[in-house]
């Protein structure tokens, strides 16, 4: 540390030997590795709280081996107790990697915001996506050593017998992974609060995410896998498969939302963002096709159980409205450079114009891709019933299927005159136009009640079809009693005509075209292209 | 680098504006800086000077208009304008655990520049700055003026050729502003376009080749310092010396319609003169036609500062 000898960093790797030669692997390597994972590894080595951390997880980790073995005494020295000691060894994992992990990674994101740290990192040649990836290797980085630090533990739970090592690499995995999909949603949540104000409940939000996902995930871990022994039953992988696949892709939409949102304005923020919504959406109908199948093969009476299948279109319906209302915040101005990029032939304008950025192409890309999957589960649905392999759910699956469109259609459409309406107003936001949506939902669940005790001055006792704008409790009654197809196809109708309303004022959006490259650009990317 | 075959100008502004709410910050700003140029940006505070500068470093979006860099607009491909901008802000957050050396490596790979280009780069901008003595230190604990050279080392770090320099003087002591100046004339002479900021005129007059004058968003004038000064001289001050009596010579200026204020004695005689070359070089014949023997005859010069009070008129928002 002499400081008239110039830095190491300042230094090119100069020796030759092995050691030299390692050296200068090691700076090529370097080269490649996202900036933000140096800097941030360089930043938690000097960190108090990550060495604490790491050192108190070494200690706990111990304490426990200690502990455990007093406390199992003296059955430890002859019987199985690995499931035992194992509990303790979870939770010394579990508390850093999903409570830690998460909060660390929010607050480094949401720091670099409010310090204006970020700004100067934006204006670099690193991409906001980068930027993100940054984070979150970062915290993949951290999680890999708070995992070492336990490792001896669950070698030695191991060792001690009662636990199958298929079932302690599924907890590892759903450990990890759960650590890793909280990891992606903090960051995301860091984006969002962009004023100080709201940073507070950003935070706020994270710590209920965080506490939630320790929860569900000791229950899962310590209930389910170990104590079912579920490593050793191929339908426990078949889940872990299933819940990892559509959770991946939750992870990539929160890492592009992300980096989205830190994304310059002018750029196209859209539409990669809508590709990956509609991978998701084919994520969760193959998922949820995958697990009915599996049961069909490996039951005696081999039926598909069309029940989650309905239930699946109800999840489906609340994903689009949620992302519907956050696409109706959209500008409905096209940037000149997103322009220049929309698609120019005459079937790339069929096919890829709903991906387009805006709030219009926003609304009938959630509408449609939504009435596209419950159609596709309902066809699904219909089929095995019409294969006899097929157990009838409480609601068919059509009508499902048309009362789900209702339901989108008919609030989303809603949504958008009310945000229309009030835009001019406050602008256009995420916050409005998610504050309409609860605003609308509330509202057309209670309004049968109300209107009830105004006419008769009493809550209604059974339900009926007035109660049709009580989404709770129609949905409620589709999974008990059943509502029939006359029903669900009243609320499509209702859906139908809003959509009618608004559509008049579509045109609009749909009528941006592609505008041509600077001059200046395209001879630059020319002498870059021959390069 | 990528070989550019833009010949026009390095920086450009085109009918900026930008508002905040009903406060215009910027309005219908135009400018151009030719490559190589040093272009001052001189107004008071609250100005919109900021507010063009962060546009320009693609961190702000304009209500209207464009700005280019080297022919590439900053709103609309600002990916590409990044690599060849380099931007010092007013203030900025940093990394307080890290040290100068590591908070420059990190802005090297943020921008690319890795491998050899990287150390090369690093001991070039270290040196550069006068921060090589200090590359262990870490960032909180760096004085204004080290802070400052480490903003403009970070700004340097990629070799662009455009500058982005916001009020880099402002707080920094003398000594300080000495070393910055001659390390902003030391770009200049390699040939870098730089713009760059500030309240007071008279810091930057001597080594922009052309300066703007902003005040309440609206640039007033621009051109170079020589120009401004002669745009906005109406009146000039002129200092007469005769030889023996001055009551002759007052009796026959003070007439005069281009005259005002007059003043003299013992030998003097001082006046604000109302008008062009012409009205002096005329002035000037009455005295000598009249026979008075004229030791003197010159125009002084007004401060800077007296132009830019001339100029602006105080608002500060
Ligand atoms: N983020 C902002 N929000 C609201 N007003 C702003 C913002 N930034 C700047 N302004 C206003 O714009 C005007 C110009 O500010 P600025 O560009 O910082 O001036 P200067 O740098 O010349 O001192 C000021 O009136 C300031 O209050
Ligand atoms: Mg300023």
């Amino acid at each position: 540390m002499n400081p008239n000898q110039p830095h190491p960093l300042t230094r090119d790797p100069e020796q030759d030997g092995f050691w030299g030669w390692i050296d200068r692997a090691s700076v090529w390597a370097g080269g490649w590795l996202n900036p933000i994972l140096i800097k941030e590894a360089r930043q938690a080595l000097k960190s108090k709280q990550f060495v604490i951390t790491f050192f108190l997880l070494l200690a706990s980790s111990w304490l426990w081996t200690v502990l455990g073995i007093v406390t199992l005494s003296p059955d430890v020295y002859y019987m199985p107790s690995g499931e035992d000691m194992l509990q303790g060894y979870y939770f010394v994992l579990a508390l850093p990697l999903l409570g830690m992990v998460p909060l660390v990674a929010h607050r480094s994101l949401a720091a670099e915001i409010d310090d204006g740290t970020f700004e100067m990192l934006a204006i670099t040649k690193l991409s906001s996506m980068r930027i993100v990836l940054g984070k979150l290797n970062s915290a993949l980085l951290q999680m890999m050593i708070y995992f070492a630090a336990v490792v001896p533990g669950l070698a030695f739970s191991y060792l001690l017998r009662g636990v199958n090592m298929p079932t302690l690499v599924m907890m590892v995995i759903v450990v990890f992974f759960t650590a890793l999909l909280m990891t992606t949603a903090a960051l995301m949540i860091a984006t969002l609060a962009s004023h100080r104000a709201w940073q507070a409940f950003a935070l706020l939000a994270v710590l209920g995410c965080v506490l939630f996902a320790q929860f569900l995930c000791a229950g899962v871990c310590l209930g389910g896998i170990v104590g079912q022994d579920a490593g050793s039953m191929p339908e426990s992988w078949l889940y872990v498969g299933v819940f990892g696949l559509v959770g991946s892709g939750c992870m990539v939409l929160f890492v592009k939302a992300a980096a989205a949102r830190i994304a310059p304005v002018t750029e196209n923020r859209s539409t990669g963002l809508r590709w990956c919504m509609f991978t998701l959406q084919l994520l969760w109908i193959f998922a949820m096709m995958l697990i009915p199948m599996h049961y069909a093969n490996h039951t005696p009476d081999a039926y598909v159980d069309a029940e989650p299948i309905n239930f699946a279109m109800m999840i489906l319906a609340g994903f689009w409205l949620i992302m519907g209302a956050l696409m109706l915040a959209e500008s409905p101005e096209l940037s000149p450079r997103v322009q220049r990029t929309l698609p120019s032939t005459f079937l790339g304008r069929m096919f890829r114009m709903w991906f387009n950025p805006g709030p219009g192409t926003g609304y009938m890309f959630a509408l449609c891709s939504g009435v596209a999957a419950f159609a596709t589960m309902a066809v699904f649905s219909s089929s095995a019933a019409f294969l006899n392999i097929y157990q009838s759910p409480s609601t068919h699956p059509v009508a499902m299927a048309l009362l789900m469109s209702g339901y989108l259609i008919f609030y989303l459409s809603a949504v958008r005159i009310v945000c229309l309406v009030l835009g001019r107003w406050l602008g256009r936001s995420f916050v409005l136009s998610i504050a309409t949506l609860a605003f609308v939902l509330f509202g057309s669940a209670v309004l049968p009640s109300v209107g009830s005790v105004l006419l008769t001055g009493d809550l209604p006792q059974a339900y009926s079809p007035l109660e049709l704008p009580n989404w709770m409790w129609t949905l409620d009654e589709a999974f008990s009693r059943g509502i029939g197809l006359s029903a669900a196809m009243l609320v499509f109708l209702l859906g139908a005509m809003l959509w009618v309303l608004n559509s008049l004022l579509l045109a609009r959006e749909f009528s941006y075209r592609r505008i041509a490259e600077p001059t200046q650009l395209r001879m630059e990317k020319q002498s870059e292209a021959l390069v | 680098m990528i070989a550019s075959s833009w010949n026009g100008p390095a920086i450009e502004l085109q009918r900026l504006c930008r508002d905040f709410g009903s406060t215009r910050a910027v309005n219908d700003v135009s400018f151009t800086v030719p490559p190589g140029g040093v272009f001052g940006y001189i107004g008071p505070n609250g100005a919109g000077k900021t507010t063009s500068m962060r546009i320009l470093a693609t961190l702000e979006l304009p209500t209207s208009g464009d700005a280019f860099i080297q022919g590439l607009s900053a709103i609309n491909d600002p990916d590409r304008v990044r690599g060849r901008l380099g931007f010092m802000p007013d203030g900025f957050g940093t990394y307080g655990d890290t040290n100068c050396a590591e908070y420059l490596d990190f802005f090297a790979r943020s921008y690319g520049v890795i491998g050899r280009d990287r150390t090369r780069r690093l001991r070039r901008v270290m040196e550069f700055t006068g921060l090589d003595q200090l590359a262990y230190k870490p960032i909180r604990g760096l004085s204004k003026g080290m802070k400052q050279r480490l903003c403009l080392g970070r700004a340097l770090i990629h070799d662009p050729a455009v500058l982005i320099l916001d009020e880099p003087a402002a707080g920094l002591d003398p000594r300080a502003r000495i070393e910055l100046r001659q390390m902003i004339r030391a770009l200049a002479a390699e040939g870098k376009t730089i713009l760059i900021s500030s309240h007071i005129l008279t810091e930057l007059a001597e080594m922009c080749d052309s300066v703007g004058i902003i005040e309440r968003g609206c640039l007033l004038a621009t051109g170079t310092v020589e120009e401004i000064r002669r745009q906005l001289r109406k009146t000039r001050n002129i200092l007469v010396r005769i030889l023996g009596d001055v009551a002759p010579a007052v009796k026959l200026l003070q007439p005069h319609p281009a005259v005002d204020q007059l003043e003299g004695e013992r030998g003097l005689i001082r006046f604000h003169l109302h008008g062009g070359d012409d009205v002096q070089v005329e002035l000037l014949r009455i005295l000598t036609d009249a026979r008075i023997d004229v030791l003197d005859y010159a125009t002084v010069d007004e401060s800077l500062e007296d132009v830019f009070l001339q100029i602006t008129q105080g608002h500060v928002q």
